[in-house]
């Protein structure tokens, strides 16, 4: 049976369609996903609620106080191409222009990407490493939760089967800092990532003052990597330091055997991509 | 040589270029019908196994299904191309068709299908070759007693040895190898399953009226298709109609599967017209892929660089098929035995059979496979020998005079050798030329050392060189002259994008003294067009081409005949030019239209020769048909994460004469891709315990983007013209020759970059970064 | 089933289709607007592609529902309605054979387009990667570029002569 399709206008009539039907609804926004999973006879709804026609989903703010703010149905071309966030988030323009083909950019939304919870999402490192939170809106009202918390597993969010994602918020970076996001593929031309690692540095001369690293496609979710992260905070730049938080990376980690790689390779490279992301996101930072 | 012709050797546009950019052309995907139905096809998910029970009733009672198929209600008729039924009571690999059913709509067929209820019992199963080849290993087909082929009542393979294996030898390989200086011994892991990739999943639609039936099927090869629908359905091949236009990348192969018969049964029963179109999955599934070889190769080299023996043994899977992919050891024994001139070599073959999809042609089929552990053997040779690669080569390739056989003798006898032809001394030619473009003097620093190193990251440069046959078959064609003196040209060889269409024209034009505006192919209708095989194994240029020339050579003496009297002249004072028959060096000449308008049966037709009749001007012997490839390429590799960046490719070819450049370029851009794409990103995975795909879908299953290929700058290809004994104007084919020798180019590469032999069949980073590990323990 | 209200190449369409159709389908089989290719159906190959209000989109991958009250733009739009004349970058394929089977070519023409809408003196490098979602088997990839660099520049040239 193909499922009913409605049209939400705004949040409360998305939410309130949505009462409506329960779990035998489903949002759609980019429909990249969704339509996969249809295709596939992999969920079989029986209402798909759009939200393209949301207009007031579609922004991207930026104040000095509060950060920037992206809402859900921001396409994830306009992410990469917003000279805001080119300038001032780098490191997440830089990811969403290496997520998908140009086609999918042109299509896909921000709030997709994090909601379908691939651990292989691209947007999901670079935010965990900017300290990035997500606004959800329920009937009852809204919540804000961190982006570390949001994902649960493969595929699964805290967001519930009654509550629209609305917008991605992340505050402002300390000045000299460098962020950069490194994706292995398979091949050069487009692909989901084997290994992706977002490294994120704040530097106080020679000092690393702080260091995020958040990993993609090697654990049931995207992850920071603390342990990594706590080799280097506060330390002096040192290449040995450097190769031992790539291990500590390698370790946090938990890679499967995979269509796209197997665990062990991918041990292999967090520990040398994890370097190399500091190592990039250092240059940037003094430069 | 160019300045003879007016339009042969001409880049001119493409007959069918304009009707493509405009997506006008009609592919056989896009034909929909009145009343049309829609096929889908239920498939196995076991490997091997019998289907005890299987129950239609809820299918049939759906709303909007009009037939159903299963192996209860469908003819036990033997396809020509196929040892199974149309619909076989036992399942040889995981995704063999068990059902057809025919419906208003898709989606309403794949929901019929999902209500058909079946009971298998498991067979026992064997999946990996090299455990099929154990005496203990279950059979992977149940009525044959070996998982080594031996051949079948359909399929007769005289010169198959008792043991089963299929050997072809020069000279004493055993004293070769007593003079060598060195012998260099490798085993080599398989080769990578590739799958076709046609941009056009498998597709056909059949249409009944009365008891004529048409049938427009997405296929290379509508020779077979026509038989396998007479066969099947016990009609005559007169009543059937098969049309292959426009078709679509075949690449070698899209061999008829056996949806086209059971597409035309389900038309009958229920009077409609059916479409049964692959989806991409099914496609990656069930139809033929590429063979894969498990090469083990041993040479004898003298100091100087004279090869003195050469053994290959070649171990090849062809999965659950037994009567196509035998065509592959054909051409690989020859390949072996052919590409160097060694005086003594041994090649020996075995068929494997298992139960997953049958393997097969597919662009080089049976060439590539072996050439591309050849080649990396070879540069080993020369490593030992302190020689340069490209020297070793010159030394050694094949060339004009060396002892050849046409490949289908290694299969059938008598194995009679002739030669090759004076084109091949373009061998040598192509080897200085593509060292000279790719600037190999300057650029090879020595064996084991990089052209650079920049932290990680290491460049390296390797050359291969390859060959493959470029068939020469019987074939027919007529050039049927229109009133106007416009030109069609008919003939069953099929165009899927390699330019056939356009050649023939041009050909045609040439030869009439036409302009190519006024020629126009007809192709590829069995009710229509003469007969070929369509268009396989670089054959296009070579056979239904040239006959094409030839039946535009009997259109030109009737018309000859015709003018004479017209212009009181003789026949042999006549030329064909600018649109009239003329006296040579006067301005009497007559309009080929005025003659065509009140001679309107003017048609022409023309046969091929036998094969074995195109000999060698010097020495009477027969010549066959062979062309050459070199490939130099240059790679970066990331030593820390095994990936691998494609910088160049220069590459040459050899094609006889070039009848429209920007066509060859583009088929030889085809064969580089193609070839990239099988050594390095397009990895088939299949579950070593049930056979089943893992990776049904292009999600993971990784062509060649625009990324994956060098930039124009460094993209070089070009071709050299030493015409050929045979072909139109001495053109051959040569699409398939520009496969061989990519892949160990690039193998080849990334050894000089990192020192770190490669001898797995896939060149995937994690396997690089494996070798280059292994290499720094030893 | 719904009833959806298309605007495809300038022309206001009413059809009715189920509404889980992509907009693929919709071209495809309902409107017999067969220039639009599958090659695969699932977003992974280009060949699908249209634009929608000037953006290439994956058909395959648009449901049609969503594809309303936009700008759609089919291969079959391209060429002048009343002159018949090709669009340059048509030009352009025919001129250089930018194809070989040509499944791909639709897809990567209108792709094309919308690049050289936005950037009418691409490099090279601008039009790989603008075309890196398109896959062409036949591995047409250098050729193609040629032929968006040829056709990049007669239109520069185009509209100077007509300034």
């Amino acid at each position: 049976m193909t499922p009913k399709v409605l049209t939400a206008r705004s949040v409360e009539e998305a939410l309130s369609l949505h009462f409506q039907y329960g779990k035998k609804a489903r949002f759609v926004s980019g429909a990249t996903d969704l339509l996969m999973q249809l295709k596939r006879d992999e969920t079989a709804p029986e209402c798909l609620i759009r939200l393209g026609e949301i207009r007031e989903l579609n922004f991207i703010k930026y104040d000095e106080t509060g950060g920037l703010r992206v809402g859900a149905l921001t396409t994830i071309v306009e992410v990469a191409n917003s000279p805001l966030i080119q300038r001032k988030f780098g490191i997440l323009a830089q990811a969403a222009g290496m997520l998908g083909t140009p086609a999918v950019r042109n299509q896909a939304t921000l709030g997709g990407n994090l909601c379908n919870a691939a651990p292989s999402a691209d947007t999901a490192p670079p935010l965990l490493v900017l300290g990035a939170k997500v606004r959800m809106v329920g009937k009852d009202g809204e919540k804000i939760a961190s982006l570390e918390d949001f994902f649960v597993g493969p595929g699964q969010t805290i967001l519930g089967q009654d509550h629209l994602l609305t917008e991605v918020q992340v505050p402002n970076i300390p000045g000299h800092s460098g962020g950069v996001y490194l994706k292995q593929k398979r091949r050069q031309g487009a692909d989901l990532a084997v290994v992706g690692i977002a490294a994120l540095v704040v530097m106080g001369g020679e000092v690393l003052k702080d260091v995020k690293i958040a990993l993609g496609a090697v654990a049931p979710t995207p992850i920071r990597a603390r342990k990594a992260e706590e080799i280097l905070r506060g330390r002096k730049l040192d290449q040995k330091l450097l190769e031992k938080s790539g291990q500590a990376a390698a370790g946090e980690a938990s890679p499967i055997d995979d269509i796209r790689g197997s665990a062990n390779y991918r041990r292999e490279l967090l520990a040398v991509l994890t370097t190399r992301a500091i190592t990039q996101a250092i240059q940037q930072a003094e430069g | 040589m160019k300045s003879e012709f007016s339009v042969f050797g001409k880049s001119l546009v493409r007959k069918d270029a304009v009707e493509k950019a405009k997506g006008e052309a009609k592919y056989i995907g896009d034909i929909q019908l009145p009343r049309m139905l829609h096929a889908k096809f239920l498939r196995s998910p076991h490997a091997h196994a019998k289907i005890m029970r299987i129950d239609t009733s809820k299918a049939e009672a759906m709303p909007g299904v009009k037939c159903i198929l299963t192996c209860r209600n469908v003819p036990k008729a033997h396809p020509l191309r196929k040892f199974e039924y149309l619909l076989d009571e036992t399942v040889h690999f995981p995704g063999e068709e068990v059902a057809a059913a025919a419906a208003l709509t898709p989606r309403i067929a794949e929901e019929a299908l999902k209500l058909i209820e079946v009971e298998y019992q498991i067979l026992p199963t064997v999946i990996n070759p090299e455990e099929a080849m154990k005496p203990t290993a279950p059979l992977a087909q149940e009525g044959y007693d070996s998982n080594i082929f031996h051949g079948t009542d359909l399929v007769h393979i005289p010169r198959l040895e008792k043991d089963h294996w299929l050997r072809l030898e020069v000279g004493d390989i055993d004293k070769g190898f007593a003079e060598a200086d060195e012998v260099i011994e490798a085993e080599f892991g398989w080769t990578p399953v590739q799958y076709n990739c046609s941009p056009k999943p498998r597709t056909v639609v059949c249409e009944w009226a009365g008891d004529k039936l048409t049938c427009w099927a997405d296929t290379q090869l509508p020779l077979f298709v026509w038989q396998d629908l007479a066969l099947s359905l016990s009609i005559p091949q007169a009543n059937i109609r098969v049309i292959a236009n426009h078709a679509v990348g075949g690449y070698g192969g899209k061999m008829p599967e056996k949806t086209a018969t059971l597409a035309a049964i389900m038309a009958k029963r229920t009077g409609r017209s059916v479409k049964a179109a692959f989806s991409r999955a099914e496609d990656l599934i069930a139809t033929h892929h590429r063979i894969c070889y498990k090469n083990t190769h041993r040479v004898g080299v003298k100091k100087d660089g004279t090869m003195t023996a050469l053994y290959n043994k070649i171990l090849a899977h062809w999965g659950k098929d037994t009567t196509v992919p035998y065509i592959c050891q054909g051409t690989g024994l020859t390949g072996s035995v052919m590409l160097y001139g060694c005086p003594n070599v041994k090649s020996e073959t075995c068929g494997i059979l298992t139960n997953t999809v049958g393997y097969g042609p597919m662009n080089g089929f049976g060439d590539p496979e072996v050439i591309y552990t050849l080649e990396r053997l070879m540069d080993m040779a020369a490593e030992k020998i302190n020689m340069d690669p490209v020297t070793f080569r010159l030394k050694n390739c094949m060339r004009y005079g060396n002892r050849a056989m046409e490949y289908e003798q290694a299969l059938y006898g008598p194995v009679k050798w002739g030669i090759l032809g004076s084109d091949l001394n373009s061998f040598p030619e192509l080897i200085e030329k593509c060292a000279a473009k790719a600037g190999w003097k300057e650029r090879w620093r020595g064996w084991r050392t990089p052209m650079a190193t920049k932290g990680p990251r290491k460049t390296g440069i390797g050359m291969a060189i390859g060959m493959h046959h470029t068939s020469f078959w019987p074939s027919s064609a007529v050039v049927k002259m229109n009133q106007d003196g416009s030109a069609n040209v008919l003939s069953m060889a099929v165009e899927m994008g390699q330019g056939y269409g356009t050649i023939i024209s041009q050909i045609v034009a040439e030869t009439l003294g036409l302009r190519y505006e006024d020629v126009n192919p007809t192709l590829a209708d069995t009710g229509a067009t003469p007969t070929s095989r369509g268009n396989v194994a670089s054959s296009g240029t070579s056979s239904p081409a040239n006959s094409v020339r030839l039946a535009a050579e009997d259109v030109r003496k009737q018309l000859f005949d015709l003018a004479a009297p017209r212009l009181n002249a003789t026949v042999d004072a006549l030329e064909a030019k600018d649109g009239s028959i003329g006296v040579k060096g006067t301005d009497r000449r007559v309009s080929i239209a005025s003659i065509c308008f009140a001679n309107w049966q003017i048609t022409g037709h023309a046969n091929n020769p036998p094969y074995d009749s195109i000999k060698d001007e010097k020495t009477g012997q027969v010549i066959h048909a062979y062309a050459a490839a070199v490939t130099i390429a240059e790679v970066e590799v990331d030593t820390e994460t095994g990936m691998v960046d494609l910088l160049r490719l220069t590459s040459g070819h050899d094609c006889g004469r070039a009848i429209n450049p920007v066509l060859i370029e583009n088929q030889i851009d085809l064969g580089l891709v193609m070839a990239n794409g099988w050594v390095r990103t397009e990895k088939y995975v299949i579950d070593e315990e049930t056979g089943v795909v893992m990776n049904p879908n292009l999600i993971d299953y990784k062509l060649s983007t625009f990324l994956d290929v060098p930039k124009s700058n460094d993209f070089q290809r070009f071709y050299v013209e030493r015409p050929c004994a045979w072909g139109p104007f001495g053109a051959k084919g040569m699409s398939e020759t520009a496969m061989t020798a990519v892949g160990p180019s690039i193998a080849n590469a990334i050894y000089n970059a990192v020192g770190a032999r490669i001898y797995d069949g896939f060149l995937s980073p994690d396997n690089i970064l494996k070798a280059i590990k292994n290499e720094k323990k030893r | 089933m719904s009833e959806i209200v298309l605007r495809i190449n300038g022309a206001q369409v009413e059809v009715k289709a189920a509404t889980t159709a992509t907009l693929a389908e919709v071209l495809r089989e309902e409107l017999g607007l067969t220039g639009t290719k599958m090659m695969c159906n699932e977003g992974e190959c280009g060949a699908c592609t249209v634009l929608i209000n000037g953006k290439p989109m994956l058909s395959c991958m648009t449901l049609a529902i969503d594809a309303q009250d936009k700008d759609i733009l089919t291969i079959e739009g391209l060429a002048d309605p009343v002159t018949g004349r090709l669009h340059p970058i048509q030009e352009a394929f025919v001129e250089h054979s930018g194809m070989q089977c040509g499944v791909c070519t639709p897809g990567m023409i209108l792709t094309a387009k919308a690049l050289l809408d936005n950037n009418p003196d691409p490099r090279e490098e601008d039009i790989r990667r603008a075309l890196s979602g398109n896959l062409c088997r036949c591995g047409n990839y250098r050729r193609i570029a040629e032929c968006v660099l040829d056709a990049a520049q007669k239109m520069r040239i185009g509209e100077k002569d007509e300034e």
